[in-house]
């Protein structure tokens, strides 16, 4: 078949996995020291508060065990990691004013091509900094903002102070602390009351250097009744040595607004991906998380929705692909802190080629919260012995007037499944990926049109020659 | 097969194999089953449980645990249970189902874990937890994990916590019950999927007259 012959030619299946020469206005020296992190800060041109927030951060960063459960953390070694890379000198307006190498990189990942057809706005991360960006007119006349945070901190201070660290305190794990210290780049958006943005707006984030750290900083603010639908993507080169990528995404959803945060994660199999996201969520809020994580060697996060007033409402949507030596730790939280809050968690996972996901996720109903709802449903394939797949589920519920509901299910394609399609004609490498396709549909069909497609592409690369 | 001590208080022999019913005595129990050894656990409350460790080793193959449940908490009590159910030999299975009613400010604490080991081919497991809350300041927690290393298998668990639906209470009181009587009538139906499990009657018998008689007198209102 066709389409078998063109997948095999895509055998060297991570297509991203390329780099070009680095070329940058500043490096900082390898490894993590008070000074490291006042350098970044001056480059910055920071106000003194961001400064001093980094360096109790970086203190706290210090003094914060790792987390004593998850994936395999050990190999991690903080001193040989460039925390700041910054390759070029601005941000620019059009790809034609970007350095060769980076505009090709961006090219080959194609995000030029999506923004003409179907993006309301667009920022580019490579390594530490946004460099290009852009913003549909209309938007931005409607008082829509959509910048780069560093950016965000220098235009609007005030706003930033106000939200910065409120959703994640530095102090909330030893991730979260090391990325607001050496916090650099990610996107700060502010949609103005009742404003509701139909096309999405989109941030890639490539790393091209060896031994990188990418530490983005993500700020949205959805006013009320506003609604904003932002979709992140990420790759990496191909290196023996690996990078570490630890975000940090607060959102704050106010009254009756809806937001929907979507993730393609595609890291190189070289990348710690440590990443704290979180969305407080006030009275009839929707927050929607949709957390896609395929590549990486190692990912833990857990989207999280604070329901803080009545009404909020939290969907957590997740889908782990594990292959050979990747680890999906992932997973999510809600936690209903008001009356009448409802929630709902939706986890897909495959494990193949000796690869291991984790769901882990915790479901917490506060005193009062009456009324409230959630339902958590966790469903894990297992294509080939030498593969695992674990489920560790919270639930704690400290209210009597509430309905709570957790199921998971862990197997392997059914056996019947499989000879059905075959008895019809169809291989069994492509029946497997036929039904893994249908396992993983429910999820793949919230993302825009665009995203599916490549979504399958990604998964069909995954799956190849995994099954028979 | 080794049990410790504080397990078992009576043994009854059944056809498929045995039932232990446990009363959930304080401390760590575990056992080990060979090959095509059968066991059901039956846990009932009792007094002074705060802390109950239990854990089955399916060993032989085609070993099978069956870890019923008809649980009580009321007033201030805490109770933490945990459940460890492992597959290590092919074709065992583990069926664990709990049932929990809450009462008052009590607190119940459960954590489950299904693990099943590479070579346990063909093994399936499935935990239930189900925790009816009735006191308005009672409280509970689930933590049902599974570690699952191979995929000749299936597992799976549910777990709920909810109170008494409204709708079921109107129909019955509309029939002419009492309020006190209709929650009595559902907290009992609430524990009839675990009773059902047991294929003997006597011992059916036994426990529900245990958990209505004594049990549940203190925390439902005669009606």
């Amino acid at each position: 078949m066709n389409k078998e012959r063109d997948l095999k030619n895509l055998k060297s299946s991570y297509k991203l996995g390329f780099s070009v020469p680095e070329d940058y206005v500043f490096k900082s020296k390898k490894g993590l020291d008070e000074k490291v992190v006042e350098e970044i800060s001056a480059i910055k041109s920071e106000p003194l508060w961001m400064r001093d927030l980094r360096l109790k951060s970086y203190q706290t960063f210090r003094q914060k065990q790792m987390p004593g459960w998850g994936g395999d953390l050990s190999q991690i070694n903080f001193n040989e990691i460039y925390y700041y890379l910054k390759p070029t000198k601005t941000e620019a307006k059009s790809w034609e004013d970007l350095p060769k190498g980076i505009r090709e990189t961006y090219n080959k990942i194609g995000v030029p091509a999506a923004e003409k057809k179907y993006l309301a706005g667009v920022k580019g991360q490579y390594e530490s900094e946004v460099i290009y960006g852009s913003l549909l007119k209309s938007l931005e006349e409607k008082g829509v903002v959509f910048l780069g945070m560093d950016e965000g901190l220098k235009r609007y201070p005030d706003l930033v102070k106000e939200y910065f660290g409120t959703v994640i305190p530095p102090a909330d794990n030893k991730f979260a602390a090391l990325n607001s210290s050496v916090w650099s780049g990610g996107s700060f958006i502010y949609v103005p009351k009742n404003v509701k943005i139909s096309l999405p707006l989109q941030a890639y984030f490539r790393i091209n250097a060896a031994n990188m750290g990418q530490f983005e900083r993500t700020l949205i603010i959805a006013d009320e009744g506003s609604f904003v639908s932002y979709i992140e993507g990420c790759s990496a080169p191909v290196y023996s040595t690996d990078s570490l990528h630890s975000a940090v995404v607060e959102i704050i959803v106010k009254r009756g607004a809806r937001v929907r945060y979507t993730t393609i994660q595609n890291w190189s199999t070289n990348v710690y991906n440590l990443v704290t996201k979180r969305a407080k969520v006030f009275g009839d809020g929707v927050m929607e998380w949709v957390d896609y994580n395929g590549g990486s060697r190692l990912t833990m996060k857990y989207p999280s929705v604070y329901l803080v007033e009545p009404g909020a409402h939290g969907e957590i949507l997740s889908l782990a692909f594990a292959g050979s030596g990747q680890h999906q730790d992932t997973g999510g939280k809600a936690i209903h802190a008001a009356p009448n809050t409802t929630s709902q968690i939706i986890s897909k996972s495959v494990s193949l080629n000796g690869g291991r996901t984790s769901y882990r996720g915790l479901l917490q109903i506060y005193p009062g919260a009456k009324g409230s709802k959630s339902k958590v449903v966790c469903d894990a394939l297992i294509l080939d012995p030498q593969s695992r797949s674990d489920t560790y589920p919270t639930m704690r519920i400290d209210e009597s007037q509430v309905q709570v509901e957790h199921e998971a299910t862990v197997s392997k394609i059914g056996e019947d499944q499989l000879f059905y399609l075959m008895s019809r004609g169809i291989p069994e490498a492509q029946a497997g990926s036929l039904i893994v396709s249908g396992f993983v549909e429910p999820i793949v069909k919230q993302l825009p049109l665009e995203y599916a497609v490549e979504l399958n592409r990604l998964i069909e690369l995954q799956m190849e020659g995994s099954v028979g | 097969m080794g049990e410790k001590k504080d397990l078992v208080r009576e043994k009854l022999e059944l056809t498929l194999g045995r039932t232990l019913i446990d009363r959930l005595e304080e401390g760590e129990s575990e056992l080990r089953l060979g090959a095509d050894e059968a066991l059901t656990i039956f846990l009932l409350p009792s007094q002074k449980y705060k802390n109950k460790k239990l854990t089955v080793w399916l060993e032989g193959r085609g070993s099978r645990v069956e870890i019923l449940g008809a649980l009580l908490g009321g007033g201030e009590e805490e109770s933490k249970i945990s459940i460890r159910v492992i597959h290590k030999g092919r074709e065992t299975s583990a069926y664990i189902h709990l049932r929990t009613v809450l009462f008052g400010q009590s607190r119940s604490l459960f954590s489950g874990l299904i693990r099943i080991e590479k070579d346990a081919i063909g093994s399936g497991s499935l935990l239930e937890d189900r925790v009816l809350v009735l006191g308005e300041a009672a409280r509970a927690e689930s933590v049902p994990s599974l570690e699952i290393e191979a995929n000749e298998v299936k597992a799976s668990h549910a777990a709920t916590v909810g109170r008494i639906d409204e709708e079921q209470l109107f129909y019955l009181e509309s029939r002419g019950v009492s309020r006190a009587t209709a929650v009595r009538m559902i907290v009992e139906g609430f524990f009839e999927p675990v009773l059902r499990r047991l294929s003997r009657k006597d011992l059916v018998a036994q426990i529900r007259g245990e958990l209505w008689a004594d049990a549940l007198k203190q925390y439902l209102p005669d009606s």
